[in-house]
């Protein structure tokens, strides 16, 4: 008992002491500290070379962080150091591609031994036995369902279609490039035979596509056909490691993709192609498929039609809105089909493989000279031709049968949902604008600008405009404006001056009212006059009553006011100069065309009086 | 195949060993060749037959030559007789040889030189092998040249004709040491019997010379290094030195482009040369290797050794997505924004106004060049979503119109001033104080330009102008109604001013003289040191009686404001440098003064009386002090959020009170809960004064920028609701004047008018 009695003195002594003393926090070892790492740190603590992090991350998916408080988090200091989170860099840990970093490093250790003792058995036997890791365990950690790999397809497009016009060189294995070009064509063989091509749109950059699939909008840029100009500071090496992963991501989503339609994947071609000249068959049948002009092999056709796609359980108790999405469902319906029918025909200098993929896209029949490329599909004789695009104006025009237009009009046509006028197109021709399908701006928006041409097409869309008179309406349109300026500049005047008129007659009979009132002595009710406000002084009071309630604006969302105020004033300052800019633009050509046409008068008339 | 090549080779061997090296024998071999031509007849001569005798004499040979080895080895160089012999054996194995090595070639050629021509080709071999050999003991010794001739005619056959390179060394009995050991030894090592061999004769430069000058051959003649012996070279060896040095294969009648024949081609012979039989080693399997075929056999069973199958591809597609299950991820993860889509600036045509100036679109699709950063573009991308820290920014997807407070319209909350009604002009500098008759008819004002104006509201007729000697800093008209006096602040003076006009009542104005006519009778009251060494009561003088003055209070420091309490019988007075003494109570009735307060915490800035209680707010400059005068106890400390107050201003129901500051805001307090004021933040440069309505839910503020705002500001009952205030008003009309504009601002008693004065010399009224 004595000793019970002396153990718990001691543990009382211990709890005062530590009472006494107090629990001190100290820094860096809770709160926001603990959830973030450095990147020496985790470099350190994963036991790789900074290369192999490097690579790590971007095979895993792993990026650094911004913290909320980067100096609390750096305990005190504030320079900018790169962070991640700890758990991320933990859950590398158990990574097993980690290990084949390592046995490649031990394999690089033994080549190199071969190498420095010259011994080419060696290095032989060694190259057959390199140790290579697969990625698609980390395809599926970093994509959970299929929708989310189809979200995040942007960026393994693009620089898939990139990789696939690179030249093969030391920087840019041909194995690599090959496998991109190989899954790019698949790809634009499903958008094909899925018609889900959405938007096209050529800018200096490249062609850019959008493409709508399981209800993802895909958007990704094919550079011009040229090889692209390779800079030499430029490090390939992230880049193909970026490759690697996208290759892998690419060709399971095109593995799905294909089953999804029930084609067969690799991609099998319809119909049997018959082996010209000394080719290997199989190369014939990979060049047809890069051709993008044959219909794949199917494994079953079913004909049962999808239905809209709609979700109407969630848009039942909007009616609008059901209609709306109903009448987008129609729309896409249609562009689906908008080629169906044409027949087109591609003159050389063209882009073979963009106007292919989008006009086969759209349901189109597609052929070029058999010399150009493999697998065209008729010749140019063909009567039944409706389309043949031709860039650089020809002067023999042999067929009536057929349009011959540039091709801007089928971008066009796919971005407008409708078959346009062909009438601007005609080769030689200055184009129409080619406009980009992804600006947010309508016709009857007011904060952005409007480029005419979109209104111009708006209308078509609507059917407002006819399409077949569109170039008289044009014409006549030009000739009358003139007049109609000058008319139309009287009018204002005349209709101000009625205004003005009006106004003052109005002010007279009330002044003259209230001299009168105090004589009429009945009480009466007396029709009343609409009191006038004037535009300007109402637009005054409006002024001030928002400058006065902008003061009350509590302080925390004053700044943000004042940056959307700024940013609002900007946009309405860029269409002010833009609406500015294009009015004398459009007064120059009007001049030029002035100038032109009595030019051409007076030629007439001299040639009459000769 | 290989027991064929083996006996090809053994064949070579032999040859090697007959010819004394195989560079002689080639070089036989080409000369055969040259010889064709001349030897055409006798070509095709050699039978199939004589191959098998060849290979019969093979072994004969082999053994004869063994012995000529051995014989050479034991030659001296005297035992000539001997070598003649084996000469004569070498030259006709020789034969036998080249007729070997011409059955050796495929082609069938053959042509058998007579041996005659054979042995003066030996000769010039063996000159030539001399000849080298010479050439390189000359290039070392050229210094010590001896003109001793030794004999060696090429017609006599010599001992060391056959001789190999081993054998060559016999001849040197010194062994391969340096010549100069022996230059001290008139000999030069030993013969076979052990006797010295005696140095040749060298003489001293004269004989050189001389022998130079006599010695026909002394061109051709050169030291043996090896022997010690001089040598005459032959004419053949002459030339063969001239080849040599020209870079030139020394034999003269080598054809430099003669057609190359593949002795020993790659191709088996159908017929084997020799007709030995395989041994029966080839035919036996080797005992070794399958001793190794077993190890590795064993080992493989065991599975030490693994051959690696057919490779696993780096890439092969399947349905990834089938199962269901979930892996873990990384944590909370954040997808990359996505690249912004392409406006129509980025089109290859787009339209016109888009396009820097004078640039022109691209007239066809065909005309579009490759765009140059794509590849940079595109790795910055990489590099972006690798390393560049990612975090959750909140977006507003909202105009600045949603942001504004939508407010009652001002209409509703009418009535308030609206328009400019009045500007009162007559002032000729800065106005700084109006102050308005508590019936509402009279203005008054105190400029800087020394005078104090009276004026009627109502038509805006300046009634009177009073001139006083300074400049006026404040006026306040005395509330009481019996009463027609005005208080005017200037400098260290405190005025009470009768300013009676025609339109005054004159019965109040009698009243007023009255009042003042006579000194109150101030009793046993004994005025306080700290009183009056501040403040001095007085009478005006005649004159000054005249001007209307009735009473002049002199302060010891110069006074900034004036007060009134509500009765009109107690004011106080400011003055902000008094220290302790910065604020006075005055009583008016009966000429005494007061001190309150015996500290001072801080710089009094202004001075306001309760309008119910009787509670005094002194404002410093950062803090508002409430008094209970009753009790002369302080009664509230309220921290007024305001780096200076320039103003305080108290609601008519007494429950609040504004307080406008330098720092542009005004403040809105509760007496309640004086903690959080509302701020309201309606200017942008200093805030002048703020003032209430008497009566009706208004207030105004004037500040700096030139705006007057007049706000409504409702108060209720009840407690809990907070005040509603609405700005319904901007007034603009004032200019500036030395970086001031409106600088005070008052309410009409009853009517919802406002007065401002402005440092543009007006008072203008808002209707």
């Amino acid at each position: 008992t004595r000793d019970g009695l002396l153990l718990l003195l001691l543990l009382l002594l211990l709890c005062f002491s530590t009472k006494m003393a107090g629990i001190k926090k100290k820094k860096g070892e809770a709160g926001e500290v603990k959830k973030y790492i450095t990147r020496n740190a985790a470099v350190k603590k994963l036991q790789l070379s900074l290369r192999d992090f490097r690579r790590i991350c971007i095979l895993k998916g792993i990026y650094p962080r911004e913290p909320r408080h980067r100096k609390r988090v750096q305990k005190g200091d504030s320079k900018i150091k790169t962070l991640y989170f700890l758990k991320d860099i933990q859950f590398l840990l158990h990574e097993p591609i980690i290990w084949n970093f390592r046995e490649h490093r031990a394999f690089m250790r033994k080549m190199r031994k071969a190498w420095s003792r010259n011994d080419k058995q060696k290095s032989r036997k060694l190259c057959t036995q390199k140790p290579f890791y697969k990625l698609d365990h980390i395809v599926r950690e970093r994509y959970p369902t299929f929708v989310n790999a189809l979200r995040d397809l942007d960026d393994p497009l693009t620089l898939c279609f990139l990789f696939s016009k690179l030249p093969a060189i030391h920087r840019t294995p041909l194995a690599t490039i090959e496998m991109c070009r190989r899954l790019t064509i698949e790809f634009m063989h499903y958008v094909i035979e899925a018609n889900a091509l959405r938007k096209v749109f050529i800018s200096i950059k490249g062609y850019y596509y959008q493409v709508e699939i399981m209800g993802q909008l895909i958007t990704w840029i094919a550079p011009h056909p040229f090889a692209p100009r390779n800079d030499t500071h430029i490090d390939f090496k992230i880049m193909k490691i970026f490759a690697e992963f996208y290759i892998t991501l690419l060709g399971f989503v095109n593995f799905r993709l294909y089953h999804s339609l029930n084609i067969h994947y690799p991609p099998k071609l319809q119909d049997m192609v018959k082996s010209k000249g000394k080719k290997n068959r199989n190369e014939i049948i990979s060049e047809h498929v890069a051709s993008l002009n044959a219909p794949l092999l199917r494994n079953k056709v079913d004909d049962d039609d999808e239905e809209d796609g709609i979700d109407t359980h969630l848009l039942d108790e909007d009616t609008d809105q059901l209609q709306a999405a109903r009448e987008e469902a129609l729309k896409k319906k249609k562009q689906q089909c908008l080629f169906k029918g044409l027949k087109f025909f591609l003159n050389r200098e063209t882009n073979l493989e963009s106007l292919t993929f989008v006009i086969r896209a759209c349901q189109g029949q597609v052929s070029w000279d058999e010399s150009t490329a493999e697998g065209s599909t008729y010749p140019v004789t063909d009567e039944s031709i409706t389309h043949e695009i031709v860039d650089r104006p020809q002067k023999t025009q042999k067929y009536l049968s057929r349009y011959y237009i540039q091709p801007q009009w089928v971008y066009d046509c796919i971005n407008a949902r409708i078959l346009l006028p062909v009438q601007e197109y005609f080769p030689g021709v200055t184009l129409p604008a080619h406009l980009s399908p992804f600006t947010l701006e309508t016709a009857t928006t007011t904060a952005l600008y409007v480029p005419p041409e979109k209104k111009k097409l708006e209308a078509l869309q609507k059917g407002d405009l006819p399409l077949d008179q569109l170039q008289d309406v044009e014409d006549s349109e030009d000739e009358d404006s003139e007049d109609e300026e000058i008319k139309e500049s009287e009018t204002t005047v005349e209709e101000n001056k009625d205004k003005k008129c009006d106004v003052e007659l109005e002010e007279i009979e009330e002044v003259k009212e209230a001299v009168q009132n105090p004589s009429i002595e009945k009480m009466a009710v007396h029709e009343g006059s609409e009191v006038i406000v004037k535009k300007s002084e109402k637009n005054r009071r409006e002024k001030e009553e928002t400058r006065l309630s902008v003061m009350m604006i509590p302080r925390k969302q004053k700044r943000l006011y004042r940056i959307l105020r700024t940013k609002e004033r900007k946009e309405a300052e860029k269409v002010v100069r833009l609406t500015n800019k294009r009015k004398i633009i459009d007064e120059k050509e009007k001049q030029k065309k002035k100038k032109s046409r009595t030019i051409e008068n007076s030629q007439k008339r001299s040639v009459v009086k000769i | 195949m290989s027991g064929k090549r083996k006996r090809q080779d053994t064949s070579e061997l032999q040859n090697n060993v007959f010819n004394g090296g195989r560079e002689i024998n080639c070089m036989v071999n080409i000369n055969t060749e040259d010889n064709e031509d001349t030897s055409d007849s006798e070509s095709s001569d050699i039978d199939e037959e004589d191959i098998e005798d060849v290979s019969d004499d093979e072994y004969e040979e082999e053994d004869d030559s063994n012995e000529a080895d051995s014989l050479d080895e034991d030659d001296t160089d005297e035992e000539n007789e001997q070598h003649q012999e084996d000469n004569e054996e070498n030259c006709d194995t020789k034969a036998k040889n080249k007729q070997h090595t011409r059955s050796d070639r495929d082609s069938g050629i053959d042509d058998s030189p007579n041996d005659k021509e054979e042995t003066t080709e030996d000769k010039y071999k063996l000159f030539k092998s001399k000849a080298t050999r010479r050439q390189i003991s000359k290039t070392k010794s050229t210094s010590d040249k001896d003109t001793q001739e030794c004999s060696q005619d090429p017609e006599i056959p010599d001992e060391y004709e056959e001789d190999s390179s081993d054998e060559e060394d016999l001849r040197n009995t010194i062994g391969n040491v340096p010549l100069k050991w022996y230059d001290e030894y008139p000999h030069l090592g030993y013969n076979l019997d052990g006797k010295h061999i005696i140095k040749p004769k060298r003489g001293d430069t004269l004989d050189n010379f001389l022998n130079r000058i006599e010695n026909p051959d002394f061109d051709r003649t050169v030291f043996d290094k090896q022997t010690g012996q001089d040598v005459r070279l032959s004419d053949a060896d002459l030339d063969i030195v001239k080849r040599v040095m020209s870079q030139k294969v020394p034999d003269a009648s080598y054809d430099y482009y003669a057609p190359w024949i593949d002795h020993f081609t790659y191709e088996v012979m159908e017929m084997p040369l020799s007709g030995r039989t395989d041994s029966k080693k080839s035919f036996v399997p080797s005992k070794d290797e399958a001793a190794y075929v077993a190890k590795r056999a064993e080992q493989i069973r065991r599975g030490l050794i693994q051959y690696t199958h057919k490779r696993e591809k780096k890439y092969h597609f399947y349905d990834l997505w089938s199962d269901k299950k979930r892996l873990r991820r990384i944590h909370d993860p954040m997808p990359a924004p996505k690249v912004k889509l392409p406006g129509h600036w980025f089109s290859y045509n787009p339209p016109r106004e888009y396009l820097p100036h004078f640039n022109k679109p691209f007239g066809s699709l065909r005309e579009v060049p490759g765009y140059k950063h794509f590849i940079h573009e595109c790795w910055e991308r990489c590099i972006d979503l690798y390393i560049a820290p990612r975090k959750r920014v909140l977006r507003v997807n909202a105009s600045s119109k949603d942001l504004i407070p939508v407010l009652p319209k001002a209409q509703d909350l009418q009535p308030f001033p609206t328009m400019e009604g009045l500007v009162f002009k007559g002032h000729r500098s800065i106005i700084r104080s109006i102050s308005i008759h508590p019936l509402g008819k009279f203005l008054a004002s105190g400029s800087d330009d020394q005078t104090v104006k009276i004026w009627e509201i109502s038509t805006g007729r300046c009634l009177r102008s009073f001139d006083i000697e300074a400049a006026v800093k404040w006026v306040a008209w005395n509330p009481s109604s019996k009463l027609f006096l005005l208080g005017i602040v200037i400098e260290k003076k405190v005025i009470f001013l009768n300013p009676e006009t025609y339109l005054t009542d004159k019965v109040v104005v009698k009243q007023t003289n009255a009042v003042f006519k006579e000194e109150p009778d101030q009793g046993d009251y004994i005025q306080p040191e700290r009183v009056r060494t501040a403040v001095t009561w007085r009478k005006p003088t005649a004159d000054e009686w005249a001007k209307g003055y009735r009473i002049v209070i002199d302060h010891f420091r110069s006074v900034k404001q004036i007060v009134w309490h509500k009765q009109g019988d107690y004011f106080a007075t400011v003055i902000p440098q008094g220290d302790h003494r910065s604020v006075l109570m005055h009583q008016l009735s009966r000429w005494r003064s007061q001190v309150p307060f015996n500290k001072c915490k801080g710089l009094v800035q202004a001075v306001q009386f309760h309008p119910k209680l009787p509670f005094l707010y002194v404002a410093t400059q950062s803090h508002i002090r409430v008094y209970n005068l009753q009790k002369q106890r302080i009664l509230k400390k309220v921290q007024a959020n305001c780096r200076w107050i320039s103003s305080i201003a108290i609601h008519p129901g007494g429950e609040h009170f504004l307080i406008s500051g330098y720092d542009c805001r005004l403040n809105w307090f509760e007496m309640e809960y004086t903690k959080r004021p509302r701020i309201l933040r309606y200017h942008k440069a200093a805030v002048r004064c703020a003032a209430y309505h008497r009566k009706y839910p208004l207030f105004a503020s004037a500040s700096d920028e030139g705006r007057v705002i007049v706000s409504h500001g409702m108060v209720y009952n009840d407690w809990l609701k907070d005040p509603f205030i609405v700005p319904v008003k901007e007034l603009k009309g004032h200019k500036m004047f030395e970086g001031l504009c409106v600088l005070d601002v008052t309410w009409h008693p009853y009517e919802p008018f406002l007065f401002t004065s402005g440092a543009d010399a007006t008072i203008r009224l808002w209707h």
